[in-house]
């Protein structure tokens, strides 16, 4: 045996004889811990609570989410109706429910919350029966004419600011089909004044202002 | 045929009074102190009870209720981590005069058990007060055998550095 083998030996018995040292130790002192009573009455007591809370949070959890699922299926709920007074409007249909419904009324007519339009081939949306104050309406704007001005709503709206249209413009039926029209809203924001938004064409409102009298291109 | 809900709480309830003997000794040895060993065990039960006859494929319920209570334990340890330092010297008092033979030696060993980390202070446990294998301590822990043998390399080398591993030695003679 060689002198190596030996060391190794005698290490390896000093390893596992202090592992049993060890072991007897850890027995020695998980020994002295004092044995209690078990403490069923609290475990079964806490137990049941928390399986009440449980069911509790799961019934919770499912009211919920049939609340969520009811207002998202419901019909005032629909993305259509979010945006009521563009769609609404532009549904030649019935032009002036948007216009009536409490619901339209309180509709917020913040550009950020319209949709991009696309033009109809069917046709440009209906004008509305009654304008109301602070509603979007959907409306396409004929460019036959350039961009002087728009006619919504039976008046001629001037435009505050020069206005540099977006490339890619093209008539309702596609490109060379007819004069260039901008799909938006118009929304009438005072007695004399009024916005034009066109989200995805254009990126700021175009500011406009009852014109004292109508107009034409020729 | 699952069982009535009190019949589920009536084997609990015996189950719990077979297991908590045990599991409140290695709590001992895995908190280091008798109050939380007590809290341990009672938190482990608990958690027993939550998930109670949901599963039938329970071969070895002493495993697992060892096993709760190891998972409790690292669970405390995560939340718990910044409450717990490792000591050199728990303050407790020695008392060389304790009619106990070997009293001393195991207060020694109870220290340094507690100033090692808490994860090597669990493979030490359950290779030497459970008897279990590496890998059998690898799977109860989730991790790899590579993990147990130098969590337990280590923490035997730390105690060696603490505590002289001659406790017994003059008991056996």
């Amino acid at each position: 045996m060689s002198g190596y083998e030996h060391d190794g030996r005698q290490s390896e018995g000093h390893q596992l004889h202090q592992q049993e040292l060890l072991r007897s130790g850890l027995r020695a002192l998980a020994d002295r811990q004092e044995q209690v009573s078990v403490p069923i009455g609290a475990v079964l007591a806490e137990g049941r609570r928390q399986r009440r809370i449980r069911v509790f949070g799961l019934a919770a959890a499912v009211a919920a989410c049939t609340l969520a699922a009811g207002l998202l299926t419901h019909p005032l709920s629909t993305p259509s109706a979010r945006t009521a007074p563009a769609v609404a409007a532009t549904a030649s249909t019935r032009p002036s429910a948007a216009a009536t419904t409490p619901r339209a009324a309180a509709t917020t007519p913040a550009a950020a919350a319209l949709a991009k339009r696309q033009l109809d081939p069917a046709g440009p949306p209906a004008p509305p029966a009654a304008v109301r104050q602070g509603q979007a309406y959907a409306f396409d704007w004929n460019l036959q004419c350039g961009t002087p001005f728009l006619v919504f709503a039976g008046r001629t709206w001037d435009l505050v600011a020069p206005l540099h249209l977006p490339a890619g413009l093209h008539g309702r039926h596609g490109v060379r089909s007819g004069p260039p029209e901008l799909p938006g809203y118009v929304t009438v924001t005072g007695p004399g004044s009024a916005r034009f938004d066109a989200p995805g064409y254009l990126a700021q409102p175009v500011l406009l202002r009852a014109a004292p009298a109508a107009r034409s291109c020729v | 045929m699952r069982d009535s809900p009190s019949d589920r709480e009536a084997e609990f309830i015996s189950f719990a009074a077979h297991v908590h003997p045990a599991m409140l000794r290695t709590a001992r040895l895995l908190t280091g102190d008798p109050d939380t060993a007590q809290d341990l065990a009672q938190a482990a039960l608990l958690r027993i009870y939550l998930s109670w006859g949901r599963s039938n494929a329970w071969d070895n319920p002493s495993a697992y209720a060892r096993k709760t209570l190891v998972n409790v334990h690292a669970t405390w340890r995560r939340r718990f981590w910044h409450r717990e330092v490792p000591h050199e010297d728990p303050g407790e008092p020695l008392r060389p005069d304790d009619p106990a033979q070997g009293w001393s030696d195991l207060v020694d060993l109870e220290r340094a058990l507690a100033a090692l980390p808490a994860a090597q202070r669990t493979v030490l446990v359950l290779r030497f007060y459970e008897d279990l294998s590496v890998a059998e301590v690898a799977q109860l822990l989730g991790c790899s055998e590579g993990t147990v043998k130098s969590r337990t390399s280590r923490g035997l080398e730390r105690m060696r550095g603490q505590v002289e591993l001659s406790y017994g030695a003059g008991r056996r003679g």
